[in-house]
């Protein structure tokens, strides 16, 4: 999903917003990717990676007036989001 | 200044390993130098199309409505009977539109043909001759004077034989030989020249060319032409003030037109009220379509390449396997290991983004000697390297935290 998005950033469609949007948005788009890895590897930089990426995608998306509480990646990463912080604390505290 | 060395120490080590394996370099950045070059090569025709295009609606007049007979764009049923018994504007229209429309900032009326003008031995074919009222140069962008002057109220007024002339039909009749005062022929009559129009070129986005033009004045080119001729294109053009958006402008165009004509309120209108923007937004839906391709073609090689960089990013992590256990056992850390992969990585990625650029500026300078009037714009140069940069992330940073994790003893008797 992240790799979709990722190349989504580089859209027509993105590049209307903004000229310098993609690159911010692709660099969230890496950020949450690499946050992916250290979930995948049970680790406690990979859920504060993610919460924080997916803050910045929204505020991003606030900023350049693309901002959806109904879409489909908004609703999947709230749910995500509330999975990791439950297994948070059995998570690895090293990098 | 510790974590400064430490990177400059992984960036050397980077170095060095695509050094080392030079060939395995080059073709797996093969991947995401296609790619960025497509990426780039399409955003930068259509910003330069773009930019073009924007140009010629400037000179069309972003604020310029045409009364015509045919509308410029048409729906899907197009009902062309409809149209063909319409009358054309008359210059009599023209002239209540700047009675009454109060809107309108300056209107012209145009109509012409296309003829031969010659002068002594020299002749130029398929020259646009047109007819033009005395506001015309207020309305259009497109009148730029280089040498001589614009026609006197007084030539208008009285049909005087005078004529502008553009750039290509002086230099295809007098081959840069001083043109002003001097007389040439066109549709059979002698014309003085008094001015000749800077080079302009041909506009996208309509069939106009005033390099290959000659403008005279209404009054005397009407003269010349069988003005009840249904197939000689006949324009109205109004400007609007300013403030006036052309909507507003359009409706009590509307309205005159449709009172001048006497028009009862169930009849359709019987004429076309066109804008710049209605061929300008023809164009942006099919650039839409061209970059979406474009993109989905870029889009799949970046991919692939990523996925290239990644095998040989494993690979490589597999080959060093021994060496990260020495270096694990000597005290490195394991954002040290991650760091000298993922440089590795993204040098890779890099190098591939910044050839894919380069590729891409020596077609916008092969274009541009060719007049074709390519951007390679600051932003699609900054999105390509982002591009690169971040794909070379992605694609570095499983195998390097797969590195950086390994353990030291079971790295060093590794036998790869």
């Amino acid at each position: 999903m992240v790799i979709l998005n990722f190349l989504i950033a580089f859209s027509p469609a993105i590049k209307k917003i903004n000229e310098f949007y993609p690159a911010l948005f692709s660099l969230v788009m890496c950020l949450q990717f690499i946050s992916m890895v250290g979930v995948w590897y049970m680790k406690r930089w990979g859920v504060e990676l993610f919460v924080a990426s997916f803050f910045a995608k929204d505020i991003l998306s606030v900023c350049m007036d693309d901002f959806s509480f109904t879409s489909v990646t908004f609703a999947i990463s709230v749910v995500l989001i509330i999975v990791l912080l439950f297994y948070y604390r059995s998570m690895d505290r090293n990098l | 200044m510790v974590p400064l060395q430490l990177f400059g120490e992984s960036f050397s080590f980077a170095v060095k390993a695509l050094v080392q394996n030079k060939l395995r370099s080059i073709l797996s950045l093969l991947g995401i130098t296609i790619g960025i070059f497509s990426i780039i090569a399409v955003f930068t025709f259509i910003d330069s199309f773009q930019l073009s295009l924007q140009k010629d609606v400037n000179n069309l007049g972003s604020n310029v409505i045409y009364v015509e007979k045919w509308p410029w764009t048409f729906g899907k049923d197009y009902p062309w009977w409809k149209y063909w018994d319409r009358p054309q504007p008359t210059m009599n229209e023209m002239d209540f539109i700047q009675k009454k429309c109060k809107s309108a900032e300056a209107s012209a009326f145009t109509f012409g043909t296309n003829s031969t003008v010659e002068y002594l031995n020299s002749s130029v074919d398929n020259v646009s001759v047109n007819g033009i009222s005395d506001d015309y140069n207020h309305v259009v962008n497109w009148v730029q004077i280089d040498k001589g002057r614009y026609f006197t109220p007084n030539e208008f007024s009285s049909g005087t034989n005078v004529a502008i002339i553009g750039c290509d039909v002086a230099s295809g009749l007098f081959n840069n030989q001083d043109v002003i005062g001097k007389y040439i022929k066109v549709l059979g009559r002698k014309v003085l020249v008094v001015a000749v129009m800077k080079k302009q070129g041909e506009s996208k986005l309509s069939n106009i060319n005033m390099d290959v033009s000659v403008l005279m004045p209404a009054n005397f080119e009407r003269t010349l032409l069988d003005m009840h001729n249904m197939w000689m294109p006949k324009v109205l053009l109004v400007k609007a003030k300013e403030g006036v958006t052309n909507a507003q402008l359009i409706s009590e165009l509307r309205g005159i037109m449709r009172s001048v004509r006497e028009l009862k309120p169930e009849q359709e209108d019987n004429f076309a009220l066109n804008e710049s923007s209605m061929v300008s937004k023809n164009f942006t839906s099919l650039f839409d379509i061209v970059a979406v391709i474009g993109w989905v073609i870029g889009g799949f090689s970046i991919l692939v390449g990523g996925i290239g960089i990644a095998n040989i990013m494993f690979v490589s992590v597999k080959e060093r396997t021994s060496l990260i256990g020495i270096q694990k056992s000597l005290g490195a850390k394991n954002y040290f290991i991650l760091m000298q992969f993922i440089i590795e990585a993204i040098l890779l990625s890099l190098i591939g983004g910044l050839l894919g650029i380069l590729v891409d500026g020596t077609a916008v300078l092969i274009g541009n000697a060719n007049d074709m009037g390519l951007v390679l714009t600051f932003s699609n140069v900054m999105l390509g390297i982002t591009i690169s940069v971040l794909i070379g992330l992605i694609s570095g940073f499983i195998p390097a935290y797969t590195a950086s994790q390994l353990d030291p003893v079971e790295a060093i008797r590794s036998t790869y």
